[in-house]
């Protein structure tokens, strides 16, 4: 998996920077049911901010407050520092691309994409209406449905019009709610990057919701990890994939291998994890918050940890963990091989390795016996 | 041989119950009348063999039709009616629209209920229904002494035995025609739609206009057509409700038929009225069509 480097673009973590949407002790309930629970966050302006979570977990929710269909129970929602409470959808300087699409059946794409535009400043300006909706034709590659009537196009090319519908009228905030799933992968990729074209060009702010980790870790400037109304963690991809702040976060990121255990207190920032009956327990850094000996868990990447058919030579002051187990499954997937190793205590440890020899020349197999070993700084140490 | 019953069921009901008593009014409206049982001339005599099927084509014209160019009553009558069933149906669509989006409106669990109360009405007689509006719209009705308890009026309205009253009674009447068609289709509309439309811009009443009239067009074409059709041709509300000066071709037809007991004169100002019916009706079957077909 590709990790988006840092470009700079950071206004989160400079005090003075001023939010475009500031949620403050944002509670949302429907009924008795909380969908929304004391939600606190600020997404600046220019930024790609992903919205990840299970199903049900309010992801769509905090949308719709944004784009005025709900108000909040309590706390209150803060767009370029007013209080946008009570303003009007067709007031806010938003615009949503619905989930269900919502596109217009009884018109055709042409005018679905012209609707917005035909209800903004610019209403009165024929060509420049077209010309706009040519545009937005053209970009998501719609230019030959431009007749059809919604119920005459495909799943993805419906789901195209309503982004191209969206983006029409430029707005200073565009919420894609789950923009691109109807779309085949290579598709896809490329309205991401388109995404994130238009979104360097025109400089609007976006807020996707997305069940597809890697496309948040790709287009995203930060990613919110949502549990049942609950923001879990915020912060760029890459600190999500390398530094969860808990077992929940970093086992929906991605793969990654859990070893639960007991750590000792942490000395010279290192602690060790025992985790299992015989084996010698893991040496890993030791978070921060951590003081005497904690229930833990060890969470690190399968790509992390190397294998092979010999005990690894030790590197200097014995910061490897080397443990011996049996490979029991192999999934080959084209450039890498994951290998499914069970060590003595019966604990499985997922092994990604590239595969960069020819496959008849694979020196590990199913049965073997194997060493498989990672660095004291490879894995994070999860207190919750 | 099963598709065929399958398709001929239908085509023999028509059959039996449209196009027999339609070719026998057909024929009454050509024939001539006279003072006998029945009161038309000539009748087909099958004793006599084909001479007597050849007597009877040859007494058969179009007199009839020609007597409904001449005399004036009947065209002002076709196109009174005419009037009173294109405002009725405006009318209609006027009150039914609110009903049917308030119903579609309404929190699913009150549905039905507001579906029965709509439905309701039809389950006491129509003459009993329209009788007692005259007990509503009198002089001395229920309407006038609430007006005059209320002192909005000093004089009572003659509302009954006007045309106003007729009108009442259509939309009255066919109130629930126009509801539930266009209920049909607001029930379908998709609420995600209307705040698709906020959110590019329009008001909640720009949105009213841009989205849920043209998706409940269907609809109010269907209602307005099964509303307009038996307002056309309707008889006993412009009987009861209306004055003598209400012209109905359906009260024209009536008194042809029994007052002045001319029967092919009857026959041919209903043959008249079906040949215009059948635009409206056609029209109605192809929005039904377009219908199914968007939906299909
Ligand atoms: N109008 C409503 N009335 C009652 N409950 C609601 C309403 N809208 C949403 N909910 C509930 O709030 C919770 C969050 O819903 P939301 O639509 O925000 O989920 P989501 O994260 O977008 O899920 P998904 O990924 O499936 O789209 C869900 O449990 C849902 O059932
Ligand atoms: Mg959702």
């Amino acid at each position: 998996m590709e990790i988006q480097e840092n470009t700079g673009f950071a206004p989160w973590g400079d005090p003075e920077a001023k939010p475009l949407i500031r949620f403050q002790n944002v509670t949302k309930r429907f009924g008795t049911f909380t969908a929304i629970d004391n939600l606190t966050l600020d997404i600046y302006a220019r930024e790609f901010f992903a919205l990840l979570g299970p199903s049900g977990c309010g992801k769509t929710t905090i949308m719709r407050m944004l784009a005025g269909f709900e108000d909040p129970s309590e706390g209150e929602i803060f767009l370029d520092g007013e209080n946008i409470a009570g303003v009007p959808p067709n007031r806010r300087p938003v615009n949503m691309m619905f989930q269900s699409y919502a596109l217009f059946p009884h018109l055709s794409v042409w005018d679905n994409i012209a609707f917005g535009l035909r209800r903004s400043e610019m209403a009165r300006d024929k060509t420049r209406i077209a010309a706009r909706v040519e545009e937005m034709l053209k970009l998501t590659r719609l230019e030959k449905f431009a007749r059809r009537k919604p119920h005459q196009i495909s799943g993805g090319q419906r789901q195209r019009v309503a982004l191209a519908r969206s983006l029409a009228k430029a707005p200073r905030l565009l919420l894609l709610d789950e923009p691109l799933g109807a779309l085949d992968k290579k598709l896809r990729q490329e309205t991401q990057f388109e995404l994130m074209d238009i979104q360097e060009r025109t400089g609007t702010t976006f807020v996707i919701v997305t069940h597809d980790q890697e496309e948040a870790m790709t287009v995203a400037s930060r990613v919110a990890v949502m549990d049942h109304g609950k923001i879990v963690q915020v912060d760029t991809p890459a600190t999500i994939y390398e530094a969860p702040n808990s077992v929940y976060v970093a086992d929906f990121i991605g793969e990654i291998n859990i070893f639960k255990g007991h750590a000792s207190p942490p000395r010279d920032g290192f602690c060790e994890i025992a985790f299992a009956e015989g084996l010698a327990p893991i040496r890993a850094r030791a978070p921060e918050e951590m003081q005497g000996e904690a229930e833990v868990s060890f969470a690190i990447r399968p790509e992390k940890v190397l294998i092979g058919p010999e005990r690894p030579p030790e590197l200097p002051e014995g910061r490897a963990n080397a443990y011996r187990g049996k490979v029991i499954d192999i999934a080959y997937l084209g450039n890498i091989s994951t290998y499914h190793v069970e060590l003595a205590g019966g604990q499985k440890v997922k092994v990604q390795a590239a595969n960069t020899r020819r496959i008849q020349r694979r020196t590990i197999t199913w049965e073997q016996e194997v060493w498989i070993s990672f660095t004291d700084t490879a894995g994070v140490v999860l207190t919750r | 041989m099963r598709r065929f019953a399958l398709i001929a069921v239908p085509y023999l009901w028509l059959l039996v119950l449209f196009l027999v008593p339609f070719l026998i009014v057909l024929k009454i409206s050509l024939s001539d009348a006279t003072l006998a049982i029945p009161p038309y001339t000539p009748t087909l005599d099958l004793s006599r063999g084909w001479q007597g099927v050849r007597d009877w084509a040859a007494g058969l014209d179009l007199e009839n039709y020609w007597f409904l160019t001449e005399d004036a009553l009947y065209w002002k009558a076709y196109l009174s009616s005419l009037k009173i069933a294109v405002l009725s149906t405006l009318l209609t669509l006027l009150v039914g629209y609110p009903i049917a989006y308030g119903m579609a409106r309404a929190p699913d669990h009150w549905r039905p209920t507001l579906m029965m109360l709509v439905i309701l009405p039809f389950w006491t007689s129509f003459l009993i229904r329209v009788y007692s509006w005259k007990a509503i719209l009198s002089q001395e009705g229920l309407l006038n002494q609430f007006l005059l308890w209320l002192g909005v009026i000093h004089e009572p309205l003659t509302i009954l035995n006007t045309n106003t009253a007729v009108y009442i009674g259509i939309v009255y009447t066919y109130l629930p025609f126009m509801v539930l068609p266009i209920y049909a289709a607001l029930e379908k509309l998709d609420e995600s739609l209307l705040e698709a439309a906020e959110d590019l811009g329009c008001s909640r009443l720009s949105a009213f206009w841009l989205v849920t009239v043209p998706l409940s067009r269907q609809g109010i074409i269907a209602g307005s057509f099964l509303v307009f059709i038996p307002a056309m041709g309707e008889f006993v509300i412009p009987a009861l409700l209306g004055g003598s000066r209400t012209l109905m071709i359906g009260k024209v037809l009536w008194e042809e038929f029994f007052s002045n007991r001319d029967w092919p004169v009857a026959s041919a100002v209903a043959v008249v009225l079906l040949l215009l019916l059948i635009v409206p009706i056609v029209l109605f079957q192809r929005n039904e069509q377009k219908n199914r077909e968007a939906e299909g």
